[in-house]
C-alpha cells in the first residue's frame, strides 16, 4: 500500500519536474530565436494577444483608459492600423 | 454542471447575485472615481514572460494579492452563504488560487500563448495531474466549487458581450458570423444525435459549440447551460485546443496555396479556428508590411461571432429545459411554461441581462464607450479570467481519466469536431467570397483604413 502511493509520489515529482524543464529550459530557448521574437512584435505592435479567450483580451479591441492599467494591456494600436468604428456606440 | 453536490437552482441564483454584485461594486467604483478605475491597480493576472516568469510577476505583487482578496471575499461569502465553514474554505481556496496562478504563468510564456494554448488548458492539466497521481487532497475539496466559479465568470462575462459590435464589419460581418455560425451549430448538432449518435445531448452541445462559435469562451457557456459534465467539458476544451494549433499553422498556408484576396482569407480564418487569441496569430501570419488587412478581418470577424454566445447560451438553455430534458425523461408530455421556468438556469439571466445592460449603456450613455471599458478593462475582465482557471483548475482537480477515457470512447466526438469542422471550414469560405468577393468588396478596406 505505502508502496503504491510513493510510486503515485513519484510520477507526480516527474510530471512536475518535466513541467519545469519544457517551461524554464525549452520554451525560453525557443522564445527567443529571432523568428519567434519578430511574431511576438508583429502581434504587440497589432494589438493582438494570441492567448485571449475573448475579443476584450485583445488590447487593439479596448480602448483602456484605466491609466493604472498595466502598459501591456493598455498599448493602444499604432496610428496605422486603426481599430474598425469601437467605443463609438455604434 | 451535474456533480456539485448543492442544487443547480440555489447555485444558479448565488452565481447570478454575486456575478452582478461584482458588476456593480466595479461599475460604482468607476462613477465614484470619475471615469479612471481605482480598482484596476488592485486586480491583476500575471503579465507575458520570455525567459523567466519573474518577468511576468514583476509588479504584479499588489495586483495578484488583490485578486486572491477579492475573490476570496466573494466565493467565501457565497460558501457562507450556503452553508460551508469559512476557515475550511479560505484554507482551500488559497491552494486552488495558487494553482490557478501556475496554469496562467504558463499559459502567459509567449511561446505558449504564441499558439493559443490559453490557461484552460494548462488549469485542466495541472489539476488532472494532482488528481490521477496523488489524489485531491482532502483540505483543498472545500474549495472546488466549480459550477459556482464558472457562472459567476459567465456573469462578468456578460458586460463584455456588447451587441452594437456585431455593426462593427456591416453586413458582410453578419453574414459570415451571424448566419454561417448558427447553420454549423444547429446542422453539427443535429448529425450528432441523428447520424452518429452520440449518447450525451449536452457533450454533443458542447463540442458542436466550441467548433462552430468561438472555442473555450463557447464551450462554458454551453456546459453552463446544458449542465454538461465536467469531462465532457474537458474533451470539448481538449479538441478545440488541439485543433486551433493545426488549423491556426495549416489555414494561413491554405489560404496562400489557394490565392485568396487578404480579406477572405481573413474572414475564414477569423469564422473557422476556435480560439480568440490564435485568430489573431494566424491573422498576422497573412498580413504584410503595411497590409493589416487579413488580420483586421480575421480578428473583427472573430469579435462579431464571441458576441453570439449572448444569444447561444440564451437558445441553448431554453431548448434544452423545453425540449431536451424532457424528452429524455419517462413523461415525454411539453412542459409547462411554470416548469421550463423551474428548469431554466437562472445565470443566464444576469449573463444576457449584463450584456443588455453594459450594451445599452456603451450605446447611449455620452460616456458610454469610456465607462465600459474602464469597468471591463480595469476590473471585471480580469475577475472573469481569474473565475474561469479557478473552475478549470477545479474541473482537473475533480476528473479521472477513467472517466475521461468512457467519454472518449467510440471516438464519436472527434468524428463530430471533423464533420463539422469541415462543414464550418466550406460554409465559411463560401460565404466570406460572396460577401467580401461579390456583394461588398469594398468592405475590408474601409475597416482597415486608419
Amino acid at each position: 500500500m505505502r508502496s503504491r502511493s510513493r510510486s503515485k509520489r513519484a510520477v507526480l515529482a516527474a510530471g512536475v519536474v518535466v513541467l519545469l524543464v519544457i517551461w524554464l529550459r525549452m520554451l525560453p530557448t525557443i522564445a527567443s530565436s529571432p523568428r519567434h521574437r519578430a511574431i511576438g512584435e508583429q502581434l504587440d505592435r497589432a494589438g493582438v494577444d494570441a492567448g485571449a479567450l475573448f475579443y476584450t483580451d485583445h488590447p487593439r479591441f479596448w480602448r483602456a483608459n484605466t491609466p493604472q492599467a498595466s502598459p501591456e494591456e493598455v498599448s493602444d494600436p499604432p496610428p496605422d492600423f486603426a481599430a474598425p468604428a469601437l467605443g463609438s456606440g455604434v | 454542471m451535474v456533480s456539485d453536490k448543492k442544487s443547480p437552482l440555489s447555485e444558479d441564483w448565488l452565481a447570478l447575485a454575486f456575478g452582478l454584485a461584482l458588476l456593480a461594486v466595479c461599475f460604482v467604483a468607476v462613477v465614484a472615481a470619475g471615469g479612471a478605475n481605482p480598482l484596476a491597480e488592485w486586480l491583476a493576472l500575471p503579465g507575458k514572460w520570455s525567459q523567466s516568469p519573474s518577468e511576468g510577476l514583476a509588479d504584479k505583487g499588489l495586483g495578484l494579492a488583490g485578486a486572491l482578496i477579492a475573490t476570496l471575499a466573494a466565493f467565501g461569502t457565497a460558501a457562507w452563504v450556503g452553508g460551508q465553514r469559512g476557515g475550511q474554505f479560505a484554507a482551500a481556496f488559497v491552494g486552488l488560487f495558487a494553482v490557478a496562478l501556475v496554469a496562467f504563468v504558463m499559459a502567459k510564456q509567449t511561446v505558449v500563448a504564441y499558439y493559443g494554448l490559453a490557461y484552460a488548458l494548462w488549469a485542466i492539466v495541472l489539476g488532472l495531474l494532482v488528481s490521477n497521481t496523488v489524489g485531491t487532497p482532502a483540505w483543498l475539496r472545500p474549495a472546488l466549487r466549480t459550477e459556482l466559479f464558472m457562472k459567476v465568470g459567465l456573469v462578468l462575462l456578460g458586460a463584455e458581450v456588447l451587441i452594437g459590435r456585431l455593426l462593427a464589419f456591416g453586413l458582410p460581418g453578419i453574414g459570415i458570423a451571424w448566419i454561417v455560425t448558427p447553420i454549423v451549430l444547429c446542422s453539427t448538432f443535429w448529425f450528432g444525435q441523428r447520424v452518429l449518435r452520440i449518447e450525451s445531448p449536452s457533450l454533443n452541445m458542447v463540442v458542436s459549440a466550441d467548433m462552430s462559435v468561438c472555442g473555450v469562451s463557447a464551450a462554458i457557456a454551453t456546459a453552463a447551460a446544458t449542465r454538461a459534465k465536467k469531462e465532457e467539458l474537458s474533451l470539448a476544451i481538449s479538441l478545440s485546443v488541439a485543433f486551433t494549433v493545426m488549423m491556426m499553422v495549416l489555414l494561413p498556408l491554405v489560404a496562400k496555396a489557394l490565392g485568396l484576396p487578404p480579406a477572405i482569407a481573413g474572414a475564414w480564418l477569423g469564422g473557422t479556428i476556435d480560439s480568440t487569441g490564435a485568430v489573431g496569430a494566424a491573422g498576422a501570419l497573412l498580413s504584410t508590411d503595411g497590409d493589416d488587412t487579413a488580420l483586421v478581418a480575421a480578428t473583427t470577424i472573430k469579435m462579431i461571432q464571441n458576441i453570439l454566445i449572448g444569444v447561444i447560451a440564451f437558445a441553448v438553455a431554453v431548448y434544452w429545459v423545453s425540449v431536451v430534458e424532457p424528452g429524455q425523461g419517462e413523461q415525454r408530455d411539453k412542459p409547462s411554461v411554470l416548469e421550463i421556468w423551474r428548469r431554466f438556469p437562472k445565470f443566464i439571466l444576469g449573463f444576457v441581462g449584463a450584456s443588455l445592460v453594459a450594451s445599452a449603456i456603451h450605446a447611449w450613455h455620452p460616456q458610454g464607450p469610456e465607462l465600459i471599458d474602464a469597468v471591463v478593462g480595469g476590473s471585471t475582465k480580469t475577475l472573469r479570467n481569474w473565475c474561469f482557471c479557478l473552475a478549470f483548475v477545479s474541473i482537473g482537480l475533480e476528473t479521472h481519466f477513467r472517466t475521461l477515457a468512457r467519454t472518449v470512447r467510440g471516438g464519436k466526438p472527434l468524428v463530430l469536431y471533423l464533420c463539422g469542422q469541415s462543414l464550418n471550414l466550406l460554409l465559411t469560405l463560401l460565404m466570406s467570397w460572396l460577401m467580401l468577393g461579390v456583394l461588398f468588396p469594398g468592405a475590408a478596406d474601409a475597416i482597415a483604413q486608419p
